[in-house]
């Protein structure tokens, strides 16, 4: 009797695991470090994973398959919230001067948004404000928690210009309903530190499994040196740039002495 | 071939860098001036923030000018107590200077005081070099000859704490040494200038310095003011990108040897008035974008260092 309840336990917990949630995502990126080196002009990155299905066929075979032919998938790539400061040009004398600017907490200082189809098609506006899903959807706030809505078009506009937000559709392929890939295009100017890459699958207007990858960009080598250096001693770094450039100087004035 | 500054956190084109550090070199060569003036608008126009700009031309300057420094203290050409005279008003200028850039720099207004620094000087400057060039060409072919005039005691030589300098053979109140120091330790901390072009005319007109230990002294303060340039932004504000200026100085360097065999075959006048027309352009192109309504009224940056 005790193994028969054991085995009808089992049994039980695996199909609530059917009911909650019929698929998993495995996914990978090809590299999880982005390195900034001293030739880095950007980079390119391939994030693939496959759909798990764990449904018993024998008994659904036909809906699996039916169902399989909408899914969708949306990729969000964004740094770890950060600080920014947006200022608005306002003429004063007849010169343009920056106001005193506003400080918007928590943004990401990097948001790519990638998906199979445009979002509207398969989600609902109203799921991709509760999810924070697009560009729309990022909370722009002050230090006291206040929404700032005369900025947020602003800063879109602007992160946009310079390649650190981006919100395209039909980047994202999906193939035989099982495996998923987005290629990923970074920037030069991408800022370094931690980041994660969110993978959502959608199925009827629904999330049904999300999962996260991490991924840390990072200067290597000879810039991480450099950077490191003059960030975490200042003083050292200051004696030695001077150091260079006198050394520099004298050995240059040395050689076109030798030339001349 | 691009290559990431690891400071000004971008990607440029080597040989773009190389192009703009041998170009100006070419010109400093050829008017025998410092470039910091040429060479810190080229690199803000292309898309380097306007304070690493400032910042690396400093390092920069002090690898241009002490070669020449060296090689004027050989000839005796380099008045030292009066040198360091001029240090010490352009440290104390230094510092103050760094002080308002980082201060600036907090409040987001650093680009605008470059370019109003800018646009004040080089107006000044050129109008005033594109104006007495014009007339010595006029002078030279009406064949007037220019009258030498026994100078007049002014208001200069009634200044208290003389000193004596031998070398250039003066004993004068040293506060309008250390006046003259202390603007272009001003200069190179927020222009990313040797100011050389502030100090030598100064030197001439204002303390009646001989030539002949003009040009070396100036290259002898602009040496250690730009190196404390230099050592107080790596400071105040991490902006000093010694990649970018290893780059710049290199073909600074290669421009300049060519420049100066250039130079030496075109007449004084002629070389003023080009450098004169330069200085304008510069000037005139940076006050444009100063009154000109910007496509993009907003601007996002991170949050400066040591920006509370």
């Amino acid at each position: 009797m005790k193994s028969l309840k054991i085995i009808i336990f089992v049994f039980s917990s695996y199909l609530c695991a059917i009911v909650a949630q019929a698929e998993t995502l495995v996914t990978d990126l090809s590299q999880h470090v982005i390195e900034i080196t001293s030739q880095f002009s950007g980079s390119e990155l391939l994030l693939f994973g496959a759909i798990e299905r764990h449904a018993n066929e024998s008994i659904q075979t036909d809906e699996i398959a039916v169902q399989g032919l909408d899914y969708d998938i949306i990729v969000v790539v964004q740094s770890n919230p950060t600080d920014l400061v947006i200022r608005k040009k306002e003429k004063m004398a007849g010169i343009w001067v920056n106001n005193e600017g506003q400080i918007i907490r928590n943004i990401p200082g990097y948001y790519v948004l990638g998906s199979t189809r445009s979002l509207d098609e398969f989600l609902s506006r109203e799921k991709q404000q509760e999810l924070g899903l697009g560009l729309q959807n990022l909370t722009f706030t002050n230090d006291d928690g206040e929404e700032l809505p005369a900025y947020k078009e602003a800063l879109i506009r602007n992160m946009v210009e310079r390649g650190l937000y981006l919100e395209s559709s039909g980047n994202v392929t999906v193939k035989n309903e099982i495996l998923f890939r987005a290629n990923l295009a970074f920037p030069s100017n991408m800022p370094v530190g931690d980041y994660k890459a969110d993978v959502y699958l959608v199925r009827d207007g629904n999330i049904i499994v999300n999962h996260s990858t991490d991924l840390l960009v990072d200067k290597r080598g000879f810039e991480r040196v450099i950077y490191n250096f003059a960030h975490e001693y200042p003083p050292f770094y200051g004696i030695m740039a001077v150091i260079v450039a006198i050394a520099a100087g004298l050995f240059s004035g040395f050689v076109a002495r030798k030339v001349s | 071939m691009q290559i990431y500054l690891p400071i000004a956190e971008l990607s440029m084109n080597i040989f773009v860098l190389f192009a703009m550090g041998g170009g100006v070199g070419f010109l400093s060569g050829m008017f025998g001036v410092g470039g910091g003036f040429l060479m810190t608008p080229l690199l803000i126009f292309s898309g380097v923030p306007p304070a690493i700009a400032v910042a690396t031309e400093a390092n920069q300057i002090t690898a241009a000018s002490v070669s020449g420094a060296v090689a004027h203290w050989r000839r005796g050409g380099v008045d030292f107590k009066m040198g360091m005279v001029l240090i010490g008003g352009g440290i104390v200028g230094t510092y103050f200077g760094a002080m308002i850039f980082t201060y600036l720099r907090s409040i987001g207004q650093v680009d605008l005081m470059i370019s109003i620094a800018y646009v004040v000087f080089l107006g000044s400057i050129g109008g005033l070099m594109f104006v007495e060039s014009i007339r010595s060409i006029l002078r030279a072919r009406r064949g007037e000859v220019q009258k030498v005039v026994r100078r007049q005691r002014t208001w200069i030589d009634a200044l208290p704490f003389k000193m004596r300098f031998r070398k250039s053979k003066m004993y004068i109140s040293v506060i309008m040494p250390l006046a003259i120091g202390a603007l272009v330790g001003v200069l190179a901390a927020i222009m990313g200038v040797g100011g050389g072009f502030i100090m030598v005319p100064a030197m001439i007109y204002l303390l009646h310095m001989p030539t002949s230990v003009v040009i070396g002294t100036s290259l002898f303060q602009i040496t250690f003011v730009t190196a404390a340039a230099t050592y107080l932004h790596s400071i105040n504000t991490q902006t000093v990108d010694v990649v970018l200026a290893v780059i710049l100085l290199t073909a600074a360097v290669i421009g300049a040897q060519i420049g100066a065999v250039v130079g030496a075959k075109l007449k004084g006048e002629q070389l003023r008035i080009l450098l004169a027309g330069m200085v304008i352009v510069v000037c005139a192109k940076m006050a444009f974008d100063l009154v000109v309504e910007p496509q993009e009224l907003f601007s996002v940056t991170a949050i400066a260092v040591g920006g509370h």
